[in-house]
């Protein structure tokens, strides 16, 4: 096995091969039985370094990723392909190739190509949810009416939280300044006042 | 040749620092930080995570004529950024307001420098972590292991060519990380490029504020009181600041960590007991001298149970 042949398996353990490499690197795998040797103990390797040894290391799963590739919808992988294309096509690929991984040790059928993409896209669907800071960054409600005192309002427990916000403000302000060598204890302030503003 | 000479020069070197770096001590890795940190130049990511709340803080450090320059600016949320300039320091809020929080010369601590080893050692012990790697650096591990109770844990991880901590964290006796400062990127700058510290926020001029608008100087203690108990170590830092209407304030310091406590008159008792807002903790107690109803407030990053310790210690005179 050469030193190239390698590297190549290193980077498909890492999801990071191109899709034109890993073709040629699961041809030249049917043909050399020492690669897929190799990628067997990278495999072990890792697992017993992650501290599970699986029972299916041994297994030869590379037949059912070809056939997966195959069904996969062609890419484009011409000289005009935008960069940031390249990149997302690329991982779409290195992601299928480790669901199909997954499918394999657990015997369940290889899907087609389509249907392991559909639940990709499900997957990797990124959902954008713009939190409500002031939520997460508020200190929770400290001010509290003690058990036993009457008469308390709402207006009045509120000042009564405000007042010990501005005396945590002030509190990292001044660890942020005593300490002197840098304003980090800064990032504690925000903290508090963030409940300030809602 | 010249190849040959290279290498033995540079062989050599490594083993003179080698033998001149022979372990230095736990303390002596923290006085070198105390010593060399503010002085470097330096740009990083760094993610700050108190209780189950994390941000991330972009920032840039060095010194300009003498002077350390700071910008901190956050990076998750709202927009805010932090811009030091010697001792000025400024907070730039998402409304774009700045508030000058500090002014040249008007440093509560009388520039009186903190975090001194001479009066660490009086409640920590310092113990070597090790080698580690952070942010893809080599750094040296200091834990301070206090010598009581009343207060937490602390340890860093220095930078092993800068000194400066790249890991902070704040650690309760139950081993439950309550505060962690730790750089994801950090890289060392070679000179200082004044653009790097100019604010990032659109249209912002930062000029000497006039003094009434910085927070201002209250009259000396408006009420006088004492602490009877005070955990070993701590020290009042004669700090005279500003403290919000009618409250007396203190701040405490045994060279790491802080507490402040406040003591006013009020009318009514709108609360009482203790909360945590992530490292810090309040305690808040009411008492009664001459006839009136006193609040005293702790915050500080000390537990629970001595920040009420020392609420229950201040006697008014």
């Amino acid at each position: 096995m050469s030193e190239k042949q390698s590297e190549s398996l290193s980077a498909l353990m890492d999801g990071e091969l191109d899709e034109l490499t890993m073709r040629r690197l699961l041809n030249e795998m049917d043909n050399d039985p020492t690669i897929k040797a190799q990628w067997a103990r990278m495999h072990l390797m890792r697992d017993a370094i992650k501290g599970d040894v699986s029972p299916f290391a041994h297994m030869d799963i590379s037949q059912g990723v070809s056939m997966a590739l195959e069904s996969e919808p062609a890419m484009h992988t011409s000289a005009t392909q935008k960069p940031w294309l390249k990149a997302v096509t690329g991982l779409s690929v290195a992601a299928s190739v480790a669901f199909a991984v997954v499918v394999g040790a657990r015997f369940n059928p290889l899907m087609d190509g389509s249907s392991v993409d559909a639940q990709l896209a499900d997957k990797t669907k990124v959902e954008i949810v713009t939190p409500d800071v002031s939520k997460f960054r508020s200190p929770s409600m400290i001010a509290q009416a003690p058990n036993g005192i009457e008469n308390v309002d709402e207006k009045e427990l509120q000042q009564a939280q405000e007042r010990l916000n501005s005396y945590l403000k002030q509190h990292a302000q001044d660890s942020a300044i005593g300490q002197g060598r840098t304003a980090m204890p800064f990032a504690r302030v925000v903290n508090f006042e963030t409940s300030k503003e809602k | 040749m010249l190849r040959w000479i290279v290498s033995v020069c540079v062989l050599l070197s490594v083993l003179s620092t080698q033998a001149e770096e022979a372990s230095p001590t736990a303390q002596a890795l923290y006085e070198q930080m105390l010593e060399r940190a503010p002085m470097a130049m330096y740009e990083g990511i760094f993610v700050h995570q108190a209780g189950n709340q994390t941000q991330s803080v972009e920032i840039v450090h060095g010194t300009h004529e003498g002077a350390i320059w700071e910008r901190l600016l956050h990076l998750d949320g709202m927009v805010r950024e932090v811009i030091r300039r010697g001792e000025a320091l400024y907070c730039i809020n998402p409304d774009h307001t700045v508030e000058q929080v500090q002014q040249q010369g008007s440093s509560p601590f009388a520039n009186k420098e903190l975090g001194s080893t001479r009066q660490l050692s009086k409640a920590y012990e310092f113990r070597s972590l090790g080698k580690q790697r952070i942010a893809g650096r080599l750094v040296n591990g200091v834990q301070l292991v206090p010598k009581d109770a009343s207060r937490h844990f602390y340890q860093l991880w220095l930078d092993n060519e800068t000194t400066v901590p790249l890991r902070t964290e704040l650690v309760s006796r139950q081993g439950q990380v309550l505060e962690r400062y730790q750089f994801s990127y950090f890289m060392p700058k070679a000179k200082f490029e004044a653009e790097r510290y100019e604010p990032r926020t659109k249209g912002i001029e930062l000029t000497q504020a006039h003094e009434a608008e910085v927070l201002k100087t209250t009259e000396q203690d408006v009420l006088e009181w004492r602490l009877n108990w005070i955990p070993a170590g701590f020290e009042d830092e004669a700090a005279t600041g500003y403290a919000p209407k009618m409250s007396a304030r203190r701040i405490y310091s045994d060279g790491i960590v802080m507490f402040s406590v406040y003591v006013e008159e009020v009318e009514k008792v709108l609360d009482e007991g203790t909360a945590q807002a992530g490292p810090t903790v309040l305690a808040v107690q009411h008492k009664q001298w001459h006839g009136q109803t006193h609040r005293i407030t702790v915050v500080g990053e000390i537990p629970a149970a001595t920040a009420q310790r020392i609420a229950e210690s201040v006697e008014l005179l």
